[in-house]
Order: structure tokens, then C-alpha cells, then sequence
């Protein structure tokens, strides 16, 4: 693909590129899940080129949607900022991890990843009480509690952080599995604030879009630098991605959620299949 | 105290968010030129180890539209690091030293990782 760039091959990467980011904004999980299938089954990229191409979109997507959280001031930087010393770390093992692994062991540990991800799709996020909700002073919430306007409810959410070294632990993993398969590494950690460490799942959600771009980068640099990246075929990506995401977030106003969200569930189940099958067929 | 507690997160919080977008926007920036001047005759690098960074801006000064493009993935990679020495020197001066260092932290980790990536 790079050694001849062509308009109608950049337009087909843009194409797949926003396709993945609209049903990421839409869905509300990371394009990740979707555009790594894309890349290799769809356009028979090797799967560490499509782990690459996918940690540098996580990069872009991640770094739009935080800015627009931290300004709103739900993300809790003090509390991103703490765990990403253990999601960095997860990730250059991960990246460092997936450059002695075969492409049909990624295939499979994705197809593997898949499986919990669209169960999770399929049951929707769940509301769960929210953690202790009460305006305090500072001294109360701890070093690492915040507070952040909720203009739906007219309040003022304030937090304290709970099991910090259980969160280290998921980032960790989160980071890991990042490294590992080019994803966000969302689907953990948002669980992981919100139920270990009793961070409101607004906050939690923003919080771990905050902390992704780091994670992402950590292992970006690892992949770049030996090579796995396709500059071309990326940024085209990239660009589509970030165009997709940006239509996803007028569309998530528009479309009804669980239709959509089951639809997709049961797609990426498929698609787990599939990657399975590669895997073990070769 | 309160009140300035929250003005001084305030300011941490424009800066990252500005950060955040400025690295974004010359990433797209450098990326969507080096595309358009692939497409017009320059040939794209195919994958492999990237040349080193004097010869990218080298290349992408004469016009090499591949050059630009890895700028442009140089800046958005290097964009949370950015994001990561704001909030460093922004908790520095506000002496909250705990946070600072945990800055320092990650960003000791980000740098580690490029020299695993560039130097392995």
C-alpha cells in the first residue's frame, strides 16, 4: 500500500478509518476493537502493523476527547495522572511483549479480548449507585478526590478515592493489554474507577480517556521505533478516525443506544470468531 | 483557599486542554501536507525503522511528503508526553511536589520508551 499511494486507496483508509471512529463515539467504546479486525481481515494488514496503526489512532482519539474533558473539569487529572505511572509501565511490557509474539498468538489473545468486550457491549453499561455524592471541603475528599459540576442535575459531585493500589493493579493490566493489542485499554480501567475506586462513572469515563493518550504513547514509541508502523497507511488512519469520531459524537445524540449497541455486539462476536479461527488455522 | 484552589485547577486545566489541541492540530497539520505531497509524486516510506529525526526535517524542507508524514506521527506521539510536562511544572509551581513528581515519574517512563523503541 505505501509504495504506491494512490487517491482511491487514501480515500478507502479514510473511509475505514471513520468508519471505526464513528461506532467507537457511538458505542462508546474505543475504535480499537473494531479497527484492528478491519485492518487485518478487512485489508489484510499483518497483525503488529495493525496494532500499530491502531495504538497511534487511540493517540489521536484520545488526545481530542481529553482535551474536551479536562475542560469541563470532569477529568480527575491528580487521580489519571498517578495511574498512568502503572498503565505506562503495563504498556512498554505490553509493546515490548507483542514484538516476541507471533502474529497468530496476537490474532489470538485479541480474538480472546473480543469475547468480554462484546458481552460487555451487549449489556450495556449498567447505572450503579454513585459513589458517595456530597459537597465537602478539599481536606475531605483526599489528594486524590475531586469535584466536578453535573449541569443535567444542577450539583456539585464531590469524591473521595478508594483501593488506590487495586487501581494501580488494573492499570497495570489495562496498560498491558494495550501494549499488547492496540487498544485503549477503556474497558478496564473505566470499570476499575468507577466499582474499586468509587469514582463517579462520568468521572470515571473522563478520567480514563485522559489517562489512554499516555498509555497509548508509551507503547507507540516502541512500535514506531522498530518499525511496525506503515507512516502512509497510518496517518490516513489517523485522519479518518479522528473525522469518524468527531461525526460519532453528533450521531450518539441521534441514535437510539441498544438496537444499535446489541447489533454491534453480536458483530464483534463474529468478528471474534473469526480472528480465532485465523489464529489457530494460520 | 477553596476559591483558589479551584482557579489554580482551572488554569492547569485551559493549559492541558490547549496543549492537548495544539499538538493534535500540528500532527494533523504536518500529516494531511505530507499525504497531498505523497500523492503528487513523492513515494511514502514503507515500513521499517524511521530515519532519524535531522533527516526527516532535511527531507521534509525539499518537499518529501514522506518525511512530513512522520513528522506529523513524531508530534501526535510526542503530544501526551507534552500534556504530562504542563501538568509537571504547573503542580511544581504550585509546590504541590507529591504530584510533581509523579509527573516526573511518567514522564521518565514515556522517555524510556523511546529509547527502547529508538535504540533497540
Amino acid at each position: 500500500m505505501d509504495a504506491h499511494l494512490s487517491i482511491g486507496g487514501l480515500l478507502g483508509l479514510l473511509a475505514a478509518g471513520a468508519v471505526t471512529g464513528s461506532l467507537g463515539a457511538v458505542l462508546g467504546t474505543g475504535g480499537g476493537v473494531f479497527l484492528v479486525p478491519i485492518l487485518v481481515l478487512g485489508l489484510g494488514l499483518p497483525m503488529h502493523q495493525a496494532v500499530a496503526t491502531s495504538i497511534l489512532s487511540v493517540v489521536a482519539t484520545s488526545s481530542a476527547v481529553a482535551s474536551v474533558n479536562v475542560e469541563r473539569g470532569t477529568a480527575n487529572m491528580r487521580l489519571g495522572m498517578t495511574l498512568e505511572i502503572a498503565t505506562s509501565a503495563g504498556a512498554i511490557v505490553g509493546g515490548l511483549t507483542a514484538g516476541l509474539l507471533t502474529p497468530r498468538a496476537l490474532e489470538g489473545l485479541f480474538a480472546v479480548l473480543l469475547v468480554p468486550t462484546a458481552i460487555l457491549m451487549w449489556r450495556g453499561r449498567r447505572g450503579s449507585a454513585e459513589a458517595q455524592p456530597k459537597a465537602g471541603s478539599d481536606e475531605s475528599l483526599g489528594a486524590l478526590g475531586a469535584r466536578f459540576e453535573e449541569p443535567a442535575e444542577g450539583r456539585t459531585v464531590a469524591y473521595r478515592v478508594r483501593r488506590l493500589w487495586g487501581g494501580l493493579g488494573v492499570s497495570f493490566l489495562a496498560g498491558n493489554v494495550s501494549g499488547l493489542l492496540g487498544i485503549g485499554g477503556g474497558v478496564f480501567k473505566v470499570p476499575a474507577l468507577h466499582l474499586l475506586c468509587g469514582v463517579p462513572i462520568k468521572a470515571a469515563a473522563a478520567t480514563s480517556n485522559f489517562m489512554i493518550g499516555v498509555t497509548a504513547a508509551a507503547s507507540a514509541f516502541l512500535y514506531y521505533g522498530r518499525g511496525s508502523v506503515r507512516p502512509a497507511l497510518t496517518s490516513a488512519v489517523v485522519l479518518g478516525v479522528l473525522l469518524g469520531s468527531a461525526l460519532g459524537s453528533v450521531l450518539n445524540q441521534r441514535i437510539g443506544g441498544a438496537f444499535v449497541r446489541k447489533l454491534f455486539a453480536v458483530l464483534l462476536g463474529a468478528v471474534a470468531l473469526q480472528m480465532a479461527f485465523r489464529a489457530v488455522r494460520g | 483557599m477553596l476559591m483558589d484552589d479551584d482557579r489554580r485547577r482551572q488554569v492547569l486545566e485551559i493549559a492541558v486542554h490547549w496543549t492537548l489541541l495544539a499538538g493534535l492540530a500540528v500532527s494533523v497539520v504536518l500529516m494531511v501536507i505530507g499525504l497531498v505531497l505523497a500523492l503528487g509524486g513523492g513515494q511514502p516510506r514503507s515500513s521499517g525503522p524511521p530515519p532519524p529525526i535531522a533527516s526527516l526535517l532535511r527531507g521534509a524542507f525539499k518537499g518529501q511528503g514522506r518525511d512530513w508524514i512522520d513528522l506529523g506521527l513524531i508530534v501526535l506521539i510526542a503530544t501526551p508526553g507534552l500534556r504530562v510536562i504542563v501538568l509537571g511544572f504547573g503542580w511544581a509551581f504550585e509546590r504541590q511536589w507529591r504530584f510533581a513528581a509523579v509527573a516526573a515519574t511518567v514522564l521518565t517512563l514515556l522517555t524510556a520508551s523511546m529509547f527502547l523503541g529508538f535504540g533497540g
